[in-house]
């Protein structure tokens, strides 16, 4: 395969849609088994020892819809480039996160999909990196299957201003 | 006749302010002045139609004309608006093409009108005015480059994401959260009653290492049992609170209300102790203390600890 052919795959607005998909889906899934139990939630969450006590509840009840709501609509591609933005921020600080408590050395389970889950590992970091690099890549090639783009004004309804008086 | 001589000054006294002829030589610009009729268009007059042959180059004395092109759906497209001293018409004259655009007069406008026959002798004489008009060209392209530039720099920030975009993101997730959260039958409160601070008394971490010496007093670890298993005091029972009933049940009904208990385990996350002792002090048991500082100081101090002891 030459360079070209390879560019071309890699800036390919089909392979964003397909990153949408792989992961909106992702989040989408890992909202689920969060969204109907926040208080086992909480507790997966006060487990990283990072956010304080009073933010506790608010953060398990929110940060499970956020998941949600991010992967909805990247995958249906409504404001896709916001919700991907907001997506690859939450993967940075859930990578900063499981470091610290990996740093600490602290025997705890991830709490990503399940309360009980998996405890927390480089695997995860490195899993949480390839779907960075997704998020990446779709804010810059995300372009088909949009159901509203976001920004400020559909590029068709902008109006030129007139050529200024020719002197 | 002196009529015929005021229309030649005119011309000349509008042609040589205009930014477009200024530059012509003195001979050129009266040649063009004895050739120009005078014409007053009122407002709203349609002087020159999309279609239309080229019959007439147009110089504007004084007011001001509308460049515009009506689009498929019948909408107009201003183009530009010139004013006095500027040309218009010159395209279809000189290519010999159908009027490209429509000319409206905004206001009452004086206009300087040549003939095309009349402009195509002068130019023969003056080989200088197609110079210029070629110039004028030049900067008809260039102004509609800027134009362009406008246009595809204005479709690229449309295209950019807005904090709207963010704040209609996070504000469906908060809404979606709270009713959810609401009809949950798992739901949670926002904001939970933190456990009293005075309802138990503290330890020192001195003085509880006196009682563990003593061996009277029990000591609780209240955290999740993975941080009770990598570290706890010597001799210390792990309760963790999301299994409190079970362990209760398993060991603590039986141990004697009287004797003193002394819990740890607390983060900035969550005050394991305290919900622990809340949960005690409502099976009866009132000899509680929460250890000053938890495991953190305890084992800054040197105090002894332990590891998981397996069974």
């Amino acid at each position: 395969m030459t360079g070209s052919h390879l560019k071309k795959l890699l800036t390919s607005k089909y392979l964003a849609f397909a990153f949408r998909l792989a992961l909106g889906g992702f989040f989408i899934y890992a909202s689920m088994s969060k969204i109907p139990y926040p208080a086992q939630f909480a507790e997966a969450t006060a487990n990283y020892r990072l956010v304080p006590h009073w933010l506790i509840h608010p953060v398990a009840v929110l940060l499970p819809w956020l998941e949600f709501v991010c992967g909805l609509f990247l995958v249906i591609g409504f404001s896709s480039r916001a919700a991907v933005v907001l997506i690859g921020m939450l993967l940075i600080m859930f990578n900063v996160m499981v470091l610290i408590n990996i740093y600490w050395g602290a025997p705890i389970s991830c709490g990503c999909y399940d309360t009980v889950g998996e405890p927390i590992s480089w695997k995860k970091i490195l899993e949480n990196l390839v779907f960075l690099l997704f998020a990446v890549h779709i804010y810059y090639f995300v372009r088909i299957f949009m159901f509203h783009r976001g920004g400020r004004t559909d590029p068709s309804k902008i109006t030129i201003p007139s050529r200024p008086a020719s002197s | 006749m002196p009529y015929t001589l005021s229309i030649k000054e005119t011309g000349v006294a509008v042609l040589t302010q205009s930014p477009v002829f200024k530059d012509l030589s003195p001979e050129a610009l009266e040649a063009i002045a004895a050739a120009v009729e005078l014409r007053v268009a009122s407002r709203r007059t349609i002087i020159v139609r999309e279609g239309d042959p080229g019959d007439y180059l147009y110089i504007i004395r004084s007011g001001s004309v509308r460049v515009f092109r009506r689009n498929k759906e019948g909408l107009n497209l201003d183009i530009s608006i010139k004013g006095p001293g500027e040309t218009f018409g010159e395209m279809a004259l000189l290519s010999g093409e159908p009027r490209s655009a429509d000319v409206e007069a905004l206001g009452e406008t004086h206009l300087l009108v040549l003939p095309k026959e009349q402009l195509e002798r002068i130019m023969g004489e003056f080989p200088e005015i197609s110079r210029m008009f070629a110039k004028e060209m030049r900067r008809y392209l260039f102004s509609d480059e800027k134009r362009l530039e406008l246009q595809a720099r204005e479709v690229q920030k449309s295209l950019r994401t807005t904090w709207f975009d963010y704040f209609l993101v996070v504000a469906v997730s908060v809404v979606l959260a709270i009713i959810f959260n609401f009809s949950n039958p798992n739901g949670i409160s926002f904001f939970p009653e933190a456990p009293d601070r005075n309802a138990v008394p503290a330890i020192g971490p001195a003085a509880a290492l006196e009682e563990l010496r003593k061996g009277e007093a029990i000591f609780l670890d209240a955290r999740p049992a993975g941080f009770y298993q990598q570290r706890h005091i010597r001799g210390a029972v792990n309760v963790p609170l999301s299994l409190f009933d079970i362990v209760y049940l398993m060991t603590f009904a039986k141990i004697d209300k009287e004797r003193k208990i002394i819990i740890y385990g607390n983060s900035v996350s969550k005050p394991y102790d305290r919900e622990l002792a809340d949960k005690l002090l409502l099976r009866g048991y009132e000899r509680l203390l929460i250890l000053e500082g938890g495991l953190t100081t305890w084992e800054r101090l040197g105090y002894p600890t332990a590891e998981k002891v397996k069974e």
